[in-house]
């Protein structure tokens, strides 16, 4: 599509009702998110370039008490929003998901192996990626030598703090990683309970949109990290995050089917 | 001024009609011909499909009656008389002597522990020993002792009377008298179970001729970790663990020559007493016996699925035609004919067999449809005549529920209590419909 | 500082026996804030509920410890005593040295007696944390909802209206009646439908008390028990009212057949309703064949319906008393007839020349169209062989399945469906009629498929729960509820998400976002405090320092006795 802004500033003003829209624009030369009021000139929409607006959304949310909110959504950050909605921090009933299927090569670059919305607007549903090369290197392991591998990994961390920065779904106003009871105050790296703390608290949410990994300075294979924690979250207790019902296997009790040995 | 409700037996039908009738507001008088409410539910293990340990669900219930402002039990106690119409019938309640002051005996036990008479324990379904002074079980409420007189030493023979030096609360009173206390009551719920059929009716079935044939309630006691045998998986006869176990089914249920209704429970609760068998003793290998499996409430089908896949159970669709002994006392032979026209006729030997037995709308039942002179139908269960009110019986103002109407299993009887709280409210608040 | 007393009871022998009741005393003396420590022989009899009296009032005693039974037969016993005494009722606490002291351990009574010491050591360390708590109070609004007007709403609200209760039935559709519309006659008495329906009908008619809206559905609600709030859209406007208590009785729909046994290929191929609307209009076939348990009992739907045998019996017979030379077979897997009258009509059908043939979940029966009906080919499992029967009509018994809609419906009650989108009640066993979620009522098919007698009883027993809180007037609210801490509240939202009852909401406080408890939905389940992971919500009467206070209590009197 040549011109996706005027597409989408239709579906959102409207076909759908939206007061606001969240998208990615471009300007200057630079592509960034912009937030535009009904009636505005939406601009320059950009839909090939990977950029978490629900992080955004999230963080100007509070600040807009009405109104209804459009935002370009992949499927990444439509199941993120389904996340936050779950924990009432943001009203579902307030946004409108204007859905954009990813191209063969962001499914590629994220390894991404669900890249299709539930509606899909903008783009053309492209297939999944089954298994990111890294992971299948690292399950056939021993669990010493993966841990070597990330140790080894984590001790290039600066504790810029960007990958909880620009993550959708950390979502604490005070952060455990930004105190000093489990992350020493000064000095580099911060040690691996900051990394393993990140992991625990985001198990039952991450979306696997890879910001963390783009976002990384220090090019930490965070993405495959997340893949795998999230495969065990998966084999454990057949738990997938994204949607807008089941609760969190971490926060609930298990019963029946879960509790007892699979069968065949 | 409220108005009293009557409510015969205090199994969970007549427990949860109590509490919702006295949540309601109504002074609920109920009446339990044993020294404590809780019926047969009380002498379950576990109740299918989730189970849940009976006691541990049924007690907090059973408490809630004692405390309850407006519910009086009267334990020990049968119907005595019922005149009257609606709403003003005229109920006489025999309180039977106990011999012991309620108001000062606390339950503590020390009188158990030096009566010298053996009797067997109706609760344990004759497996063990209660005392001529006794509390049914461990969690009976009200917890106060009973002593009773036909097996007595003091009370029939003038001799013994250990309980009451040995009472420290000075809770024994060997001439106490029974009482008729009469009441008004407005409506009258009948809620008053079933009795198991006595196998021994049925000979072919070696009930009380082979030592390891066991009722089905007498299995659940053995399994219950407070019954006579603390949970341990043994046989009758020699104390044994037994490896080969097998239920059989509709024993007397659908039986022209017996009784030609289903019992409706059980499948499920066989399918279940399986389950813990298995899980007492890994090794068990269970047969079940049966005609029709009717696994038709929530989460039953699952529950049978999960008896066949994750637990092991057979389940042979074949009446067995005849059950002898084995090796001498040791297990029984079953021969049976396998499944279809074609099926082969078979003998199996197993370690122990558990009898289903038809549940009989209970003596109580016979006895108060007479008071009332009122027609039971073919099978010995009360008539409700009217289709939009399943819970009222042909006369107006007599409200049945649970068993005493058709067999059912515990949410059913637990809906139609509840059932027959509203349709007291109902005729109570003049609104005719 | 908190003047703490100690009770230890004998409870006769049960306790007395094994533990050393007066060591134990002598021990409680000296701990921490503890004023007076005595023992009763039985601390629950009169006697002994009046010394406790008698000592708080003469020790000043500002909090209650006592050592005995399990607090689930006594607790309010002794609660209602530090009332009377002029303590406040949460001000108490009950150590339990029976059942998990002196009984466990009858055999070792040294290593008894010491464990009643560290367990009243804990008890006393949290007693002389714990803070005065109030019961809420909600009044209730004397007006009950019932949604959907079948056979169970229908009896729910004509039963409610009766006992003099204000109530509004919400129905979907343009008349009453649900699925016994299209049903003339039900088993197994052979009861016509129309009237039952008729007179249910009229007595919510010439009622004062009864609203009905038909052609409505609940666009919003919002409350909690006594006090929800409902918006219906009826028709073409909206219609606002308040209720105390809503009774479910949405029911449940016929499934339609896919694909399977030749459905909407052969046109003699039909499903058991449309069989029921052709017998209503006199239709006397003179064969019919029945296949029970299609698409039911089977990985992807294991469940049994429940009714469907029951009604395949009444319809069979139907058709032989309707034409007495007519054929008819059912193909079965089982046939669930069970209770007393149902098992008589199965017996009367076979009596009266149904033939019945078992086929097995393996081989099912196989289907072709003939020029007069269709001839199924079936492996009779009693008789071991492939017998061919014809029919003119060839019966599909489906299972009944969740109503259109179940998602929305409990999504807006904030009530649970299960696995087959059937209601979730309270407790399988014992609170059928009940959900989790305090003033909300369940009854019908929308729980479980039910039969018309079930039903009806299952309505009546939702009327009896609705109407409790009404006749009541008031509810009283929990003390023992959630909080939370504001100051450490990250506004992660992992309460809002584990809440059972959704009893939390995120929401904004003097400018700071954190989650806030409706206290009157909370049940103190404590579910969200252990999925806090900042400490910020608390269990009142079990906070995180009381607690931690138990923890170290025990681990000082363990140092002590090592040290001994």
């Amino acid at each position: 599509m040549n011109d996706p802004g005027k597409e989408i500033s239709r579906l959102a003003f409207d076909e759908r009702g939206a007061d606001y829209l969240l998208a990615v624009r471009e300007e200057y030369g630079n592509a960034g998110p912009a937030f535009v009021a009904k009636g505005e000139d939406v601009g320059d929409i950009r839909t090939d370039i990977p950029y978490q607006l629900v992080t955004i959304l999230r963080k100007i949310y509070p600040y807009m008490e009405d109104g209804k909110i459009a935002v370009v959504i992949r499927r990444c950050e439509e199941k993120a929003l389904n996340e936050l909605i779950k924990r009432g921090i943001i009203d579902g009933d307030r946004i409108i998901r204007i859905g954009l299927a990813c191209s063969e090569g962001q499914i590629e670059a994220c390894r991404c192996t669900d890249p299709v919305p539930s509606c899909v607007d903008i783009g053309s549903p492209g297939k999944g990626w089954n298994e990111d090369q890294l992971s299948k290197e690292l399950s056939a392991m021993s669990s010493e030598e993966r841990l070597d591998f990330w140790v080894a990994q984590f001790r290039k961390c600066n504790k810029c703090y960007a990958c909880s920065t620009n993550c959708p779904v950390c979502v604490c106003d005070h952060c455990v990683l930004e105190e000093c009871t489990f992350v020493a105050e000064k000095g580099i790296p911060p040690g691996m309970a900051f990394h393993l703390i990140r992991a625990y608290h985001l198990s039952d949410k991450c979306t696997e949109c890879g910001e963390c990994e783009r976002s990384c300075p220090a090019h930490i294979p965070l993405l495959t990290f997340r893949k795998m924690t999230n495969r065990d979250m998966k084999d454990l207790y057949g738990y997938e995050s994204g949607d807008t019902e089941t609760v969190s296997p971490l926060l609930t009790t298990l019963e029946g089917d879960l509790l007892e040995e699979e069968e065949d | 001024m409220k108005e009293n409700v009557v409510v015969i037996g205090a199994g969970i039908a007549g427990i949860q009609a109590s509490l919702d009738l006295a949540d309601m507001g109504f002074s609920v008088h109920l009446i339990e011909k044993t020294p404590s409410i809780g019926g047969h539910m009380a002498q379950l293990d576990k109740t299918f499909p989730t189970n849940d340990c009976s006691m541990c669900i049924l007690s907090p219930k059973m408490i809630m009656c004692a405390e309850h402002e407006n519910i009086t039990l009267h334990t020990y106690s049968e119907v005595d008389s019922i005149a009257g119409d609606f709403p003003r019938f005229k109920v006489g309640i025999r309180e039977k002597a106990r011999y012991i002051d309620l108001n000062r005996c606390t339950g503590c036990g020390d009188c158990v522990a030096k009566c010298p008479s053996k009797v067997p324990s109706e609760f344990e379904e004759g497996l063990s020993i209660r005392k001529a002074i006794y509390l049914p079980f461990p969690q009976a409420v009200p917890r106060k002792m009973t002593i009773d007189a036909e097996n007595c030493r003091k009370i029939k023979d003038n001799k013994c009377g250990v309980c009451l030096k040995v009472c420290q609360a000075g809770a024994v009173d060997y001439d106490q008298k029974g009482r008729i206390v009469e009441l008004d009551a407005a409506v009258i719920v009948i809620a008053t179970g079933f009795d198991l059929m006595d196998a021994t009716a049925l000979p072919q079935f070696g009930y009380g001729i082979c030592k390891d044939v066991v009722s089905s309630m007498q299995f659940e006691r053995i399994l219950s970790a407070s019954g006579p045998t603390g949970g341990h998986l043994v046989r009758p006869s020699d104390d044994k663990e037994p490896v080969n176990l097998a239920f059989v089914q509709c024993v007397g249920s659908r039986d022209a020559k017996n009784h030609l209704y289903c019992s409706s429970v059980c499948c499920m609760y066989a399918t279940k007493e399986s389950i813990l068998a298995t899980e007492h003793a890994p090794d068990v290998k269970i047969t079940i016996f049966y005609m029709d499996m009717r696994a038709v409430g929530k989460g039953f089908q699952e529950f049978v699925q999960r008896a066949k896949k994750s637990h092991g159970v057979r389940y042979v669709r074949s009446r067995p035609a005849k059950v002898q002994q084995a090796n001498g006392d040791n297990g029984v032979l079953v021969s049976y004919e396998t499944p279809g026209m074609t099926g082969e006729p078979v003998s199996e030997e197993y370690d122990m067999l558990i009898l289903c037995p038809a549940l009989l709308p209970s003596s109580s039942t016979r006895e108060i449809a007479k008071m009332l002179d009122m027609e039971l139908d073919d099978d010995g269960f009360f008539r409700t005549p009217d289709i939009r009110y399943p819970t009222d019986s042909s006369k107006k103002g007599i409200l049945i529920c649970g068993f005493s109407g058709a067999p059912m299993d515990i949410p059913d009887s637990v809906s139609q209590a509840s059932g027959v709280a509203a349709r007291t409210a109902e005729l109570l608040s003049g609104g005719d419909r | 500082m908190q003047r703490v007393g100690v009770f230890v009871c004998h409870c006769g022998h049960n306790i007395g026996s094994v533990v050393d009741v007066e060591k134990v005393v002598e021990y409680a003396k000296q701990l921490e804030n503890v004023a007076v420590a005595d023992h009763n022989l039985y601390s629950c009899s009169e006697e002994g509920l009046g010394s406790i009296k008698k000592s708080i009032r003469e020790n000043k005693l500002d909090v209650v410890v006592v050592a005995a039974c399990t607090p689930r037969t006594h607790e309010p016993l002794f609660r209602r005593a530090c009332e009377q005494a002029g303590v406040n009722k949460y001000l108490f606490e009950f150590v339990n040295i029976r059942e998990h002291c002196s009984w466990i351990h009858a055999k070792e009574k040294e290593a008894a007696t010491e464990k009643a010491k560290r367990l009243i050591a804990m008890g006393v360390a949290k007693a002389s944390l714990l803070t005065p708590q109030k019961e809420g109070e909600a009044s209730v609004i004397p007006v009950a909802a019932v949604i959907g007007g079948g056979i169970a709403g229908l009896t729910a609200a004509a039963s409610l209206v009766s006992q003099g209760i204000e109530t509004h039935v919400i129905e979907k559709e343009a008349r009453l009646g649900g699925l016994l519309n299209n049903i003339s006659v039900i088993g197994p008495e052979f009861v016509e439908t129309e009237p039952l329906i008729r007179r249910l009908k009229e007595d919510l008619e010439r009622s004062p008390q009864a609203h009905i809206h038909l052609e409505s559905r609940i666009v919003e609600l919002g409350g909690f028990i006594g006090n929800f709030d409902i918006k219906i859209a009826e028709g073409a406007k909206t219609t606002d009212f308040k209720v105390g208590a809503i009774i479910v009785a949405t029911g449940g729909r016929e499934l339609e057949p896919t694909n399977v046994y030749g459905f909407g290929k052969i046109p003699t191929v039909i499903t058991q309703m449309e069989l029921e609307k052709r017998l209503a209009g006199g239709a006397a076939p003179s064969s019919a064949i029945f296949i029970q348990c299609v698409e039911c009992r089977q990985p992807g739907r294991e469940y049994c319906s429940r009714i469907c045998c029951n009604v395949t019996l009444k319809n069979a017979l139907r058709i032989i008393r309707s034409n007495p030379n007519a054929r008819v077979t059912v193909l079965h897997r089982d046939i669930m007839s069970y209770g007393t009258t149902a098992e008589r009509l199965y017996r009367e059908a076979s009596e009266s020349g149904v033939s019945f043939m078992r086929y097995g979940l393996e081989s099912p029966p196989k289907i072709s169209e003939k020029e007069d009906g269709a001839s199924v080919e079936v492996f009779d499992e009693t008789l071991n062989e492939n017998i061919g029967i014809s029919g003119e009509i060839v019966v599909l018994a489906t299972p009944i399945i969740s109503q259109e809609g179940t998602a929305e419906t409990a999504k807006l009650l904030k009530v649970p469906a299960d696995k087959n989108g059937f209601f979730l009640e309270a407790h399988v066993k014992l609170r059928p009629v009940e959900f989790a979620t305090d003033g909300v009522f369940i009854c019908g098919s929308a729980r479980w498929p039910s039969h018309v007698t079930e039903c009806i009883a299952q309505g009546l027993a939702a009327a009896a729960k609705a109407a409790i809180p009404i006749r009541g007037g008031k509810v009283v609210i929990e003390a023992i509820t959630a909080e939370v801490d504001v100051e450490r509240c990250a506004a992660c939202g992992n309460c809002v998400l584990a809440c059972p009852y959704e009893a939390i909401e995120m929401t904004v406080i003097d400018g700071k976002r954190c989650a806030k408890v409706n206290e009157a939905q909370c049940k103190g389940c404590g579910t969200c405090v252990a999925a806090c992971p900042n400490d910020a919500m608390q269990q009142k009467g079990f906070t995180t320092r009381q607690l931690g206070a138990m923890i170290d209590a025990l681990i000082k009197n363990c140092k002590e006795e090592a040290v001994e």
